[in-house]
């Protein structure tokens, strides 16, 4: 089966795998499924891969002939059968939507002349896939936002947006997994570790995954948080067919 | 044991870069001249990839509590040792007590300090470059000590290098990038032929490419940026990516460098 990528080089290295130039599900799929076979099959001749919306880059080891490794994934690209399901987590993230965090939820109101409530609830009710990761460690980005509230980034960004920050910028919506300077709309604040080091996968999210947010109290961000601190929060993760 | 008197510019540990996290959105990082890089643990008979200090226009001062031997490479600073000039590219004897200040570099920008032995400290994610929230024990502070590692006593070195001048004339080899054949055609040749200046608003994640071409490139889906890969933005201006540079990105890849162009 053909999967209509292209290949292409990317410095002496490195190549891409690239889909039709557009975000969609199936693009998406197909960069996870191939991403998740050349991790298993060629382990020991890459340094390591980023997927992105519907593009792959596959970074060799120095001494790896790019070209005839190219060959070997075009082989893999023409017969692989991507009916493999690739496992996907559904991971529940706390949100806290008090006036505190969600420095930008008045504005928002007025702009889309909605009721905070609703724009609660409209960001609460969908489930999330993360495309990937970039932009910042551990930084993921979902797809999916209710077009009823997608909003501009701000004019002019804030000098330090802090981590766990919820936000929304266009049709996107977005968590900070550190303190960044950022032009995200704030909406709210997480009081989980999506990036955290001293774990041996810091991300707390990973390509594939589908996130819900569900909205909590003050008290209990507090609480969470402590939690967290202590290592004690149990996340909510549950796998496919839950 | 190395204490840091003062820090100087953003001066910071820095090894080969941090590798396989890039799908988690961690930049690679590591030294920004890898040539200077390497020489200046072969001159110190240091295995390949041992982190040591990268300064930047302006040195820190270090207090030199045990004796070992340093080398300086990269960016041509004036070294004083204890108020005495020292060679660059050389491998230099430090004895007990001593203290090391920098003068601004006639010519580049990053500088290195090579330890023999290297600093012991604790990798994070398998590496000791200093990357912002992600590695900040890597970034030199006023006040810090750095422990120097034993050096083992088989790798000696007699490493001797010639005077190394680089020109300001450099030509620097690239492939063309994802999106260069959608540039239009006189863009294509422009590019190709055109002399670059690095301009002021320049880091460790990205230089500036000055021009007065009348460039344009439309923005791309957000996808995958490596270090040595040069973004051209809807608005004309040329980015060449540097060791810091995020994992992703949404501007024309116009190039990709040379590994022997990023040195």
């Amino acid at each position: 089966m053909s999967n209509h990528a292209e290949i292409k080089p990317f410095g002496e290295n490195a190549f891409l795998i690239e889909w039709s130039d557009e975000i969609s599900d199936y693009n998406h799929t197909q960069v996870t499924a191939i991403n998740k076979i050349i991790i298993e099959q060629f382990n020991d001749k890459i340094i390591e891969t980023t997927p992105s919306y519907q593009s792959l880059a596959i970074y060799l080891k120095k001494n790896i002939d790019t070209s005839l490794f190219i060959k070997k994934i075009n082989a893999l690209l023409n017969e692989a059968a991507l009916s493999e399901k690739v496992h996907s987590r559904k991971v529940h993230i706390p949100v806290c939507y008090d006036k505190e965090f969600g420095l930008d939820l008045e504005r928002l109101s007025e702009v889309h002349d909605l009721s905070i409530k609703s724009i609660i609830a409209h960001h609460t009710k969908r489930i999330y896939p993360v495309y990937f990761i970039g932009f910042l460690p551990g930084f993921p980005y979902l797809e999916g936002l209710n077009p009823m509230i997608s909003t501009p980034r701000k004019e002019k960004p804030r000098s330090v947006v802090n981590a766990g920050s919820v936000g929304i910028a266009g049709d996107q919506t977005g968590v900070y997994p550190i303190d960044s300077p950022g032009g995200w709309n704030i909406i709210g604040r997480s009081p989980i570790s999506f990036f955290d080091v001293k774990k041996d996968r810091p991300s707390l999210l990973k390509a594939g995954d589908r996130i819900k947010f569900f909205a909590i109290s003050i008290a209990e961000y507090d609480k969470i948080k402590k939690e967290v601190e202590n290592d004690t929060y149990q996340l909510k993760i549950f796998s496919q067919n839950d | 044991m190395i204490e840091v008197v003062k820090q100087g510019l953003r001066s910071s540990l820095q090894d080969e870069g941090r590798f396989g996290y890039r799908d988690q959105g961690v930049p690679v990082s590591g030294a920004m001249d890898h040539y200077a890089f390497h020489l200046g643990n072969h001159l110190l008979g240091n295995p390949k990839g041992v982190a040591m200090i990268e300064m930047m226009l302006q040195g820190p001062e270090l207090y030199f509590t045990k004796s070992t031997y340093i080398a300086i490479t990269g960016a041509t600073f004036e070294s004083n040792l204890n108020g005495k000039k020292i060679p660059h590219l050389s491998r230099v004897f430090v004895p007990a007590g001593s203290n090391l200040k920098f003068k601004p570099p006639k010519s580049g920008v990053f500088g290195y300090i090579a330890i023999q032995g290297g600093i012991k400290m604790e990798p994070i994610l398998n590496s000791l470059s200093y990357y912002p929230k992600v590695a900040d024990d890597f970034l030199l502070t006023k006040g810090q000590t750095l422990e120097i590692k034993q050096h083992s006593k088989k790798e000696r070195s007699n490493a001797r290098v010639g005077n190394l001048l680089e020109p300001s004339d450099r030509t620097v080899d690239v492939y063309p990038g994802p999106e260069f054949h959608l540039l239009s055609r006189e863009n294509q040749k422009d590019l190709t032929v055109a002399n670059f200046k690095i301009g002021l608003n320049s880091s460790r994640m990205g230089y500036e490419i000055e021009h007065t071409m009348q460039l344009q490139a439309k923005e791309i889906i957000t996808s995958p940026v490596q270090p040595g890969t040069v973004q051209l933005t809807p608005s004309g201006n040329l980015i060449c990516l540097m060791r810091d540079a995020q994992t992703t990105g949404g501007y024309a890849r116009v190039f990709q460098l040379s590994e022997n162009g990023q040195k």
